[in-house]
Formats: structure tokens, sequence, C-alpha cells
């Protein structure tokens, strides 16, 4: 039991990484239009295609192929949130959200013409991981996976002194605070919430890169994807940036050591957090901690 | 000759498909467009009544019992769902019912000592019904439309009925309705039972139609797209917008099957074309043809 | 009819109700003013039962009703209004008051029973409420195309329909002009007569001094004065706490 703890630990940290990447973007994005944005999970699936496409198929460098996925991830943001969902802002927040589950399924469909329906891997034939053992052969990690940790750890700082002390992200956090007053002081909304998008896109396609490392590239790979960052903002606090994360760990730690120390199969892994994902709104509608009790409706 | 046989089967198979469809997007219009919540689950109540069906009529059960226990497998569903559920807040709602359609497919594909998993089940008969055989298609067309049209009859009673104007109540202004002395839990409750219900019956017409469910595609996001669809794009909270919605979803579909594409391609450029079509409707007329503005989730 | 006793709301760290204490008796017109932010919209919603009190009970006609979800309340007999207008609005103005009757027959099993008579009656009964209100002439429109004194007119309506004999106001008098000002006072004198108990939050001190035969003010979430519309007045506690605020 005890021997394959390292093990579970850091693929614990993965996929916590993984689904906070996603639960960010989810976080801003709900935290400033006030819609779930469906689309987040498919924008790592077209993250990780395009990783495939730049490095797998065009030979690029995996470092230059990781830039061109933030690069190409933050303008498909940008383009997608111009085109389909600022039209809508002033609609009720249930339009948004369905069109969000279109541009999902849209981005599907072109990432099906582009790069096929068939199930794609990044280890190609022949090739070898490298692959660290430690704490006695008990843990197996491999090259690239500490080399996309180290990137998600470093996206993470820069987002946090991004939002703390750049001008735009001082901005992003007035605008999440009240609209209406953000844009009497002078900050341009328009610009704000495109970088929201660009910003969210780009740390979702990097989580699809790290996803497509462990597992294979499927074309529905970002449902779930998405959902469970769903389920770790909700935990978090909805609009709490640390909770998202925090949320993110509790997933990743959890969905882990349920498959690895009990005897349930590893295909039951989703079902079963979408199971507690729906019981735990239904005991916990603010999630875990975010209890405001200001924000209490009419029941 | 064999010209107009060809084209009678191609007729009757389109018509047969509708059948069902229509039937799939009034049952989710009830939730959607009278009680005004976005139910993502309701391809798992889809799912759970084409099993239920399958499974008892291969063990050559009676089809009007196997039809109904499909319907009742699927409205107990619809309870389970309900539960937790209808009483959660804006947005979360979608995001526990888009969970709940997950679960399901996950279970339909790893439970195979009962759904064959990804295999699906083939081999589905047709009724035999008072001694009358409905194998042919002509002869299922009048059992699939007998279904539907009796089912829509029941449904637009509900709709039309002073039940049905509470529902509406719970749509425009749920706050109010309970200051009017209505438990609106318990309408909730009704709606969703009686709407999984009706997905379990269109589950029943659907299966020995296509005398084949299953398979790693099936009761999934391109289903869930298809239903998002017939309702949007006809008009949440209108009955015949549902009909007309299926109607032209379903020629979308097959006009696809007459472009010069590939055949790898059809299924992409079907999905594709129901997105757009999608976030079109809701960008440019969310109402859809003919239905109401409503507000679904509100807060 | 209805009783307050120490009613308590606490929304995280602020008390938008603070045990507050009055009465409303039966056959009367009774207002609550106070500034903005007294609690006078939080304490209607505690009595309606949309929230529920962090301590203190609510009686209605002498039951404790505190832990009543709001539709049984309403059932009660309690009917209200709300600040920012609560109609249907895809629904016919018509039918907005329809469903609001006690005998519509809305359960499921009414589904498949005849209901056709009942349901006549029940029209006829709403055309006449919505001519007492004036609106008669708009009752098969939606009810979002009303003006905004029509919408107010027909949520009172509606307000009446559910046979409430306790019923509450939410700023009736706000935002709309002269002529409909008398119109609605008037409806709520002859209902008054009528035998229904009115409960009523409005900013417009002339209307409300004149239609109440009490008055409850609050001040951050406490009633600091009962009494005759013309003690009130006089009370030097409410004109502090009036032009108290003012001066900010």
């Amino acid at each position: 039991m005890l021997e394959i703890l390292p093990q579970i630990i850091w693929f614990s940290l993965l996929a916590s990484a993984i689904y906070a990447l996603v639960a960010i973007g989810l976080s801003l994005i709900f935290g400033i239009l006030e819609f779930i944005n469906f689309a987040q999970g498919d924008f790592a699936m077209v993250g990780a295609y395009l990783f495939f496409g730049f490095v797998i198929e065009g030979g690029l460098p995996w470092w230059i192929g990781i830039a061109m996925v933030v690069i190409v991830a933050a303008l498909m943001g940008v383009v997608i949130e111009r085109i389909t969902f600022k039209p809508v802002r002033k609609s009720p927040p249930f339009i948004p959200l369905v069109i969000s589950i279109g541009v999902g399924a849209l981005l599907q469909a072109i990432m099906i013409f582009k790069f096929g329906g068939s199930v794609k891997s990044y280890r190609t034939e022949g090739s070898k991981a490298e692959v660290y053992k430690l704490f006695g052969d008990t843990l197996s990690v491999t090259q690239s996976q500490i080399t996309l940790m180290f990137v998600t750890a470093g996206l993470l700082l820069g987002l946090y002194l991004f939002l703390k002390y750049s001008k735009t992200g001082t901005a992003i956090r007035a605008v999440a605070d009240n609209q209406d007053v953000a844009a009497i002081l002078g900050v341009s909304i328009n610009k704000t919430i495109g970088i929201i998008f660009a910003v969210g896109t780009a740390l979702a396609a990097v989580a699809g890169v790290m996803i497509a490392n462990e597992q294979n590239l499927s074309i529905t790979m970002g449902l779930s994807l998405g959902v469970k960052a769903f389920a770790a903002v909700v935990l978090g606090g909805v609009g709490s940036l640390p909770g998202a994360i925090v949320g993110a760990f509790i997933i990743g730690f959890s969905e882990n050591f349920i498959v690895g120390l009990t005897p349930i199969p590893s295909s039951y892994k989703d079902a079963i957090v979408f199971g507690l994902l729906i019981i735990m709104l239904f005991l916990y509608p603010n999630g875990l901690f975010g209890a405001k009790a200001e924000e209490e409706a009419r029941a | 000759m064999f010209e107009i046989f060809t084209n009678t089967n191609y007729l009757l198979g389109f018509f047969n498909n509708v059948a069902f469809l229509i039937l799939l997007g009034l049952s989710l219009n009830i939730i959607m467009g009278y009680v005004g919540y976005l139910n993502l689950g309701h391809v798992g109540f889809w799912a759970i009544g084409s099993y239920t069906y399958t499974i008892l009529l291969m063990q050559g059960h009676d089809f009007f019992v196997c039809l109904f226990a499909g319907a009742i497998a699927a409205a107990i569903a619809g309870l389970i769902l309900g539960l937790p559920t209808l009483k959660l807040r804006s947005h979360y709602i979608g995001i526990a019912s888009l969970g709940f359609t997950y679960i399901v497919h996950s279970l339909s594909l790893n439970l195979t000592d009962i759904t064959r998993g990804p295999l699906g089940i083939p081999g589905i008969p047709r009724p035999t019904i008072f001694g009358i055989s409905f194998q042919p298609n002509h002869m299922y067309f009048l059992l699939s439309w007998a279904v539907t049209i009796v089912s829509g009859i029941i449904i637009y009673r509900l709709l039309h009925s002073p039940w049905g104007k509470i529902l509406e109540t719970i749509r425009e202004d749920q706050v109010a309705a309970k200051t009017l002395g209505k438990n609106i839990f318990l309408y909730k409750i009704q709606a969703f039972i009686i709407s999984a219900f009706f997905a379990g019956i269109a589950a029943g017409i659907y299966s020995s139609f296509y005398q084949y469910i299953g398979g790693t595609n099936s009761f999934f996001i391109p289903q869930l797209l298809l239903l998002l669809t017939i309702v949007m794009l006809g008009g949440a909270g209108s009955f015949w917008g549902s009909v007309v919605g299926a109607v032209i979803v379903w020629i979308m579909y097959e006009g696809v099957r007459f472009l010069p594409i590939e055949a790898g391609l059809v299924g992409p450029v079907q999905q594709a074309t129901y997105a757009s079509v999608l976030v079109l409707i809701m960008i440019f007329r969310p109402r859809g043809i003919m239905g109401k503005n409503v507000k679904i989730l509100q807060k | 009819m209805l009783k307050v006793q120490n009613l308590h709301k606490q929304f995280g760290g602020v008390k938008a109700v603070n045990h507050c204490s009055f009465e409303v008796e039966e056959g009367s017109i009774t207002g609550l003013i106070g500034p903005n932010g007294a609690g006078k919209t939080t304490t209607f919603d505690l009595i309606s039962g949309l929230m529920k009190p962090t301590e203190g009970h609510i009686h209605i006609k002498g039951e404790d009703v505190t832990t009543w979800p709001a539709h049984k309340r309403a059932r009660a007999g309690i009917g209200r209004t709300f600040q920012a207008i609560r109609i249907f609005p895809e629904m016919k103005a018509i039918d907005n008051i329809i469903v609001a009757f006690p005998k519509h027959p809305d359960k499921l099993r009414d589904v498949f029973t005849p209901t056709r008579k009942k349901r006549e009656q029940l029209k006829v009964k709403a055309m006449k409420l919505l001519k007492d209100v004036g609106i008669a002439d708009k009752a098969h429109l939606n009810a979002g195309d009303l003006s905004y004194g029509q919408k107010k007119l027909l949520e009172i309506a509606r307000a009446v329909a559910t046979g409430a004999d306790f019923i509450m106001l939410d700023e009736p008098a706000a935002g709309i002009n002269l002529t409909l000002l008398n119109q609605i006072r008037d409806y709520i004198l002859k209902l008054n007569k009528e035998g229904k108990t009115f409960f009523i939050v409005e900013h417009n001190m002339q209307f409300i001094m004149d239609i109440s035969d009490k008055v409850v003010v609050m001040d951050q979430g406490k009633e600091i004065a009962i009494g005759k519309p013309e003690e009130i007045q006089n009370n030097p506690r409410v004109i502090e706490a009036y032009l108290g605020k003012k001066k900010e």
C-alpha cells in the first residue's frame, strides 16, 4: 500500500496543476461575465492538438511549441469572445452559456477536420521517455512531467504578479468587482474582458498539453476536464482565484487517491467525481469555502 | 420503379427519425421552455430509457410493457437528478445535469455486463402487437407516429392546463410564484419527472427504429447538441416550436449527407452545422422561430 | 393580525433587521417608513417567508408562522407586492391574475379532469378584478407590454386575487403620476372597507400619513417609533432619523 503512495501523490500533483490551469480561466470569466464557459475544457483540447500539430507533426522544438500554443490560444480566445460572447454581454446569463456549448462543439468539429477523429498520442513509436526513479524505485517521474510542472508553476506565478502588480491586472480586478464603477473610472471593459479570455484560453491550452502528455488526445477530452475545473471553482468558492486552485488540488488528490487506494476501476474516476460534485452542490450551494452570507438571495 | 422504392424507404426513415426527435424536443422543452431550467441531463434520460427498453424487449417482454418500463426508469432517473439539483441556484443546475449525462455515458461504456460497453447492443427487434408485425419500415412508421402523437397530445394538454401555467410562472418569476401560494418545488419535481418520462418513451421508439443502441459516440455531446438545437431553434416555451425545430434539425442533418464530402467528415460537419446554428440563434434570435423571450436560469 | 417579536436578520456582519418588534391590527392600514437601508424590504421578505430570520418570531392571526415556507404563508392569507415589480411578463395580464386564485385548478391531478367550467368562472372573476383596477382593456396583452403604472396595478390586483386578507405593498406610490396615485389610494381604501388589512412601505410621506391608521418607523433595522400619523410627524427621534440621514 505505502509503496505506491509517492506515485499517487505525484499523479495527484500533476492532475491538480492541470485542473488549476483550466479552473483559473473559468473563474476569471465567471467572476466577470457571470456565466459558465462550457468551452473551457475544449480550449484545453485545442491546446493539446495545437501542440501535436506544432511539435509532433511539425517538428518544432517543444519550447517553441508551447510558446506557439500559448499565443495561438490567446488569440483564439480573444476572437471567440469578440464574435460570440460580446454581442450578448447584456443578455441573461443562460444565453452566453448555451453559446459556449455551441462554441465547444464547433471547436471539436474543427479539430476533427484538421487532425481527424482517431485517437492520437505525443509518444511516437520508438521514442523513449526519460524516466527518473526516486524513493527506491517507488516513484517514476518523466522529464516532460517535470518540465511541464515548471511551466505551470511559472505561469501561475506570472499570473499572480500580473494580477497583483500590473495596471491591467488591477483593471481586471476592478472590473470583476464592479463593471459600472470600473467603466466610470476609465477602465476599458472591452479590453479587459478580451485580456481575460486571452489569459484564460492560454492557460487552458497549456493544461491540454499537460494532459495529452499523460494520456492520449481525443476530441472529447475537454468535457470531463471542463466539468472538473468547474467543480474546483465551486469548491473553492466562485470568484476566488486562490479558492479555485485549492479546489483543483482537492479534486486532483481525491480522484487519484480514490482510484489508487480503493478497488474502484479507474474508468469510473470521472463518474465518481461528477457524482460527488452533484452531492456537493446540493449540500454546499456556495462552495466549501465560499459561504458568503451577504449574497443570500430570497430563497 | 426501384428509385421510388428507395425513396419511400428514405422518407419513412426520415419521418421515423423526426418522430422520436419531436418527442425528445417536446419533453426537454417542458423543463427548458416552461420551467426555465437549463437541463443538460436529458441525454442521460434518453440513454436510461433506451437501455431499459432494449434489455427488457430482448428478454421477450411485451412491447408496451418495455416502452412503459423504459419511461418509468427514465422518470426515476429524473427524480434522482431533480431532487438534489432543483433547489440549486442559477448556473449550477446546468453543470450538475451535464455531470449527470457524463455519469450515465460513462456507466453505459463501463457496465459491460449490461450494456456491452462500447460494442453497443445490436439486433434489437421491432415489436409484434396483436399478431401484427411492425418490422417493415412503413409499419414501424405508423407505430412510432402513433406513440409520438399520443404522447404529444398528453404533453400539449399538460402544458396548456392550469398546471402548465404554474410552470410558466416559475419560469417568469419563481419568487413571485411562491408568494401566490404555489409550492414551486413540487411543480418542478413533477415537471422533471414527466419530462424524463417522455424522454424514456422517445427512447423506446428510437431503439427499435435503429435496432442498435450504444457505442462510444452515442448518448453524449452530439446528441445533447442536437436536442438543445431543436428546442432553442424552434423556440423555448413553444409547443409547436419543438415540432418545427425537430423537422428543421433533421433536414439539416440529412442535408449534410448530400454534400460532396468524404464519409468520415459527415459527422463533424453535422456537428459544426448544429453548433453554428445554435450560436447564431442565441446571438440574433434567442427566442427561436416561434418561442418566447424566456429567462432560463434566473438568479 | 400580524405580530412581529424580536425579529432579527443578519447578513454576515450586517444587521439588516435588528431585534425589531411591532404589531399590525386587523382591519387597519399600517404604514412602514424609514430612511433607505432601514430594513423595510427585508422585514417584508421575512414576513412573507422569502427569507428566514436569524432570531425572533412572526405570528399571523395568532399562529406562529416563523418556520413556514413562503407558499404556506401565502395560503394562510399573506399577499404582497414588490418594490421592483415582479409580474409574469411573458404571460397575458389576465393569466397573471388567474394563476393567483386559490381555486385555480393547478394540481397535476386536475389536468385530466374537466375544469372548463371552473376556468370560465375564474376568467370572469379575473376580468372583474382587472376592471376594478382599471386595466380590463389590457387583459389580453402580455403583462410585460403594460406601462409601469399598469404593471403596478396588475401586481396589486394579483395580490388581491390570492384571497389574502393581509396585504403588504412595497412602495405602491413610487414612480407613478398623481392620477394613478389617487386611483391606487381609492382602491386600497375600498378593499380596506371590505375588511382587508394593509401593511405598506412607502417613501411618499403625504400618501402614507394620509392613508394610514398607524405608522411604524424603522431606522437601522429597529423600530424607533410606533403611533398615529400625527404623533409620528412630531416625534423628535423620527425627525432625527430622517434629517440625520439627509445631512450626510
